[in-house]
């Protein structure tokens, strides 16, 4: 069942997926651009350039990951939503098992852009002659960007997997969340400056703090580092 | 009106008398010094003045804007900050000063510094000194005020607090004291920050330092001041040796003749044995030494090895050389506490993608539990 | 006898809008059962609850001797479904759609799937979205037979399609029906196309099953029947009147529709005192669309 699940998504996802594709492929490549190609006359000095320059560059990646893992997953169920999911549910598999294996097709789709990543890594790396004290972490950076758009693949799916009211439901509340604390925020700063009810940070602060969900997506993103 | 506004009113004042009266009408030379001095006077006095009318505009202000304030102590720190973030600042001091001032103890500047630690999104709240400070002769205050950015990070807040209280700190060092000159114009950096800029250093001496070479590091703090014709080629690549002659030569810094001929050879034929042959023969490493962040965290190292006492034990002598300041505070031969504070580098080597291994887990414990509420999604039958 | 599908006093509402209630339904098994009912009158919904993908309010469900949702996995291996829309992926051409289907079905016959194919004359390589509505029509009961069924769940089944298409669709279901003895539910509201081929009949109307009997009882049982000086009530009465409409003014003469009708019967009007002058024989959908208005209250309206 798995198998045919995976052609399925596949077929949904292929064209969508194309230039996410090669942007994975080519991101690599084209951050270092320019630095250290061919001989490398002046690799002690190139080194805090090489490193200072890519730091413009990653935020992409990240960026990057999210948007691959958010079209794989609203692939995944496009066309179940579309026919008001009738064929899964007339389906002899209980739904735990169908969410699991289309999960699990989209998770190996999500293998598609990293191993592109993870090529275009290992050929940006082997394209520059790195000056001493740097090393490339292609292995890395793409097991990172991996995890990341498996991270963002499942939240989306996530959201995805119900009815079209949780959705609203839990994306209100998120919206609710943010857009009241801020109200409430502006209304404390005129009555009572000294207390900052900071909500957006604070939720920010807790969904990218090591160990939240969304910590993948900071940290060190670095093709390039010491 | 700020004092500057005010001052540059006076001059522009001064200026025009002065242009209103024609100078061959002025009885001579003197007499306009003595103008001049007179203006210089006023212009003090007004100085004065602004600087009294902006602190009593700060204190209303303070006073109608006042958010309330809490006073908090954190080993030697006195730190001043909005009550809601007493605690946090608390935490951060703490944090600090355990991995980067650890065995500071009894220094006088700090005895005598109030911080203030402000992390605000929109505006400042503003803590005014005014009502705690008493006018001049009071202690040094050490703003931080950290803007709070979209996505926060404490790695942000621990910098400015660090930076704050290395400020407040290098007070100790008398200007014009070798130690103090060792590390003058330095910022601070944490370990992985200063092994990343030795690894990134333009020339291979970081390089070597880091690759447990003790020699090169002595030469790169500046605790060596001679090096061998094999180590400047084993350091420094041909480009490197011809760029360091190109700055030794240069006016500003004037450490050989231009016109000499190995010069002339070196710059004009890029001939780099011309090149070797000049700086053999030339004091030239001050020019390609290791940053001077790194001299600061030796500095530090010290200290903290040193245990009780140690700062002043750096400072009891200030002729002292910075190899015998730290030797003294550490209690060991600089050899060996350079050894120590290489090995220490190399342990806090940033390590790229830090914590992957725990935090793959982490992340997959998040992929499970988000896949277990889409499973749990409520437009399916229960089965 | 054993039921294929079998609701007892099903509850399940849509808001204030819609509301099936105590809802009962047997479906006899190795039958054909017709479910009819007009527009909105709840044959999608009543569908959808005992193929498990609603959940009733209340009352009990069992489909194939199992409970519905309880046993839905292992139910739905036997029961080969068209619903009322196309549910396939467009993207897919029409063998990777048998592909996919086939997947989930263990007793999906690969060979039939084929021979069906050739004989309702659908391309392997044609790509789903490019199909006619005619070819959609097809594809649908192509899947729910190449999985050979015990139950086939037909939603309006033949619903848009011409005549020709309409007509093989029916022979391929009744072929595998007489061949493998399946039970086949089809609900529709075209009703002499059920007439055909149903063994059984069910009726719903506004979220009610209002009548339930085999075709030919339906077929036979119900009656227009003209009568004159009928009294105003009627005891003890043998068959049931449905509706009872004045001719030419009260008492003169009056048409009643009736359900269990039989010859002998008209003894009981004289012993009554009125006279039947007439007894017309209704085809399915006259019967239908009379029953249908002896269900509804005189004043109309949704219930």
């Amino acid at each position: 069942m798995y198998h045919p699940m995976l052609f399925v998504h596949w077929k949904q996802a292929k064209f969508l997926l194309i230039p996410f594709v090669v942007a994975a492929f080519g991101l690599p490549l084209l951050v270092v651009q320019g630095y250290g190609w061919g001989a490398g006359v002046e690799l002690g000095l190139e080194a805090y350039r090489i490193l200072a320059a890519y730091e413009v560059w990653l935020p992409l990646f990240p960026l990057l990951a999210a948007s691959i893992g958010a079209v794989i997953a609203l692939t995944a169920w496009n066309w179940d939503h579309r026919y008001g999911h009738v064929h899964a549910l007339s389906l002899p598999v209980a739904r735990w098992e169908y969410a699991a294996m289309k999960m699990g097709a989209g998770a190996a789709l999500v293998l598609v852009p990293s191993a592109a990543l993870w090529i275009g890594a290992h050929l940006a790396s082997a394209s520059i002659a790195l000056p001493d004290g740097l090393r490339a972490y292609p292995n890395l950076l793409a097991f990172r960007f991996f995890l990341a758009t498996l991270v963002s693949y499942a939240l989306f799916f996530a959201l995805g997997a119900g009815t079209i009211r949780t959705t609203m439901w839990v994306v209100s509340a998120v919206v609710g969340l943010v857009v009241g604390g801020e109200l409430v925020r502006g209304v404390l700063a005129m009555v009572a400056p000294s207390m900052d009810l900071d909500v957006m940070t604070n939720a920010l602060l807790w969904v990218m703090r090591a160990g939240g969900p969304f910590a993948v997506f900071t940290g060190n993103w670095a093709l390039i580092d010491v | 009106m700020s004092k500057r506004a005010w001052c540059c009113c006076v001059v522009a004042a001064a200026t025009q008398l002065g242009d209103g009266t024609p100078a061959s009408a002025q009885s001579n030379e003197t007499e306009i010094l003595e103008r001049i001095e007179r203006l210089q006077v006023e212009v003090r006095e007004a100085g004065r003045a602004a600087t009294d009318a902006v602190g009593r505009v700060a204190m209303e202000e303070a006073a109608r804007t006042r958010v309330p304030t809490e006073r908090v102590r954190v080993g030697p720190f006195d730190i001043l900050t909005v009550a809601d973030q007493a605690e946090l600042a608390a935490e951060l001091f703490e944090e600090v000063w355990r991995e980067d001032f650890a065995g500071l103890d009894g220094s006088p500047a700090l005895t005598s510094s109030i911080f203030t630690f402000e992390w605000w999104t929109t505006q400042p709240a503003g803590i005014y000194m005014y009502p705690v400070v008493p006018g001049e002769g009071g202690p040094a205050v050490h703003r931080i005020e950290v803007h709070r950015q979209w996505v926060p990070t404490r790695g942000g807040l621990k910098l400015a607090v660090r930076t704050a209280i290395w400020n407040a700190v290098r007070e100790d060092l008398l200007q014009g004291t070798p130690l103090r000159a060792w590390v003058e114009a330095a910022g601070i950096m944490t370990t992985p920050d200063v092994y990343r800029s030795l690894a990134t250093m333009t020339s291979d001496l970081g390089h070597a330092c880091i690759g447990a070479e003790i020699r090169a590091c002595m030469v790169g703090l500046g605790f060596q001041h001679d090096v061998t014709e094999h180590e400047l080629t084993d350091w420094f690549d041909p480009w490197m040796r011809r760029s360091l002659v190109v700055r030794a030569s240069a006016p500003w810094e004037a450490r050989v003749d231009s016109n000499d001929a190995s010069v002339r050879a070196c710059l004009d034929a890029d001939d780099i044995g011309a090149c070797d042959r000049t700086l053999l023969a030339i004091d030239w490493l001050g020019i390609a030494r290791t940053p001077r962040e790194a001299n600061v965290h030796l500095l530090f190292h010290a200290v903290r090895l040193g245990g009780e006492g140690a700062w002043a034990r750096a400072l009891e002598n200030p002729s002292a050389t910075p190899a015998e300041a730290l030797a003294r505070a550490s209690g060991q031969d600089v050899e060996a506490l350079v050894s120590s504070w290489r090995a220490a580098l190399e342990q806090g080597r940033p390590v790229a993608y830090a914590g992957i291994g725990m935090h793959a887990a982490v992340v997959v414990a998040w992929i499970l539990i988000l896949a277990a509420l889409a499973m749990r999604s409520t437009r399916w039958r229960p089965a | 006898m054993n039921n294929a599908i079998e609701l007892r006093d099903v509850s399940w509402s849509a808001g204030k809008s819609f509301a099936l209630r105590d809802l009962s339904l047997r479906v006899p098994t190795g039958s054909i059962y017709g479910f009819l009912g007009p527009n909105g009158s709840g044959k999608t919904t009543t569908i959808r609850l005992f193929m498990g993908m609603m959940r009733p309010e209340r009352g009990e469900i069992r489909m194939l001797g199992k409970s519905v949702p309880r046993d839905m996995k292992s139910i739905l291996a036997r029961v080969g479904y068209v619903p009322e829309r196309p549910h396939v992926y467009p993207a897919l051409t029409v063998a990777e759609q048998l592909r996919y289907h086939s997947a989930f079905f263990r007793s999906w016959d690969r060979g039939w799937a084929k021979e069906l194919m050739g004989r309702l004359q659908l391309e392997a390589e044609q790509k789903i979205a490019r199909l006619s509505k005619g070819e959609t029509g097809k594809l649908l009961p192509l899947l729910a037979l190449a999985q050979r069924p015990n139950l086939l769940v037909l939603d309006e089944p033949t619903e848009g399609l011409d005549p020709v298409v309409r007509r093989d669709v029916i022979a391929a279901v009744l072929d595998y029906v007489s061949e493998a003895s399946a039970t086949v539910f089809i609900s529709s509201h075209l009703v002499h196309e059920l007439e055909r081929i149903c063994d059984w009949v069910g009726m719903m109307d506004r979220g009610r099953v209002v009548a339930e009997m085999p075709m030919n009882q339906f077929k036979n049982g119900i009656k227009r029947l003209r009568v004159a000086d009928a009294p105003a009530t009627l005891n003890g009465s043998p068959f049931t009147v449905l509706s009872r409409l004045s001719e030419n003014g009260a008492g003169s003469g009056e048409t009643w529709i009736v359900r269990g009708w039989e010859a002998p019967m008209r003894y009981y009007l004289e012993t009554v005192g009125a006279t039947l002058r007439d007894v017309i024989d209704l085809d399915l959908e006259e019967s239908f669309v009379d029953l249908l208005r002896s269900s509804r209250p005189p004043s109309g309206g949704r219930q």
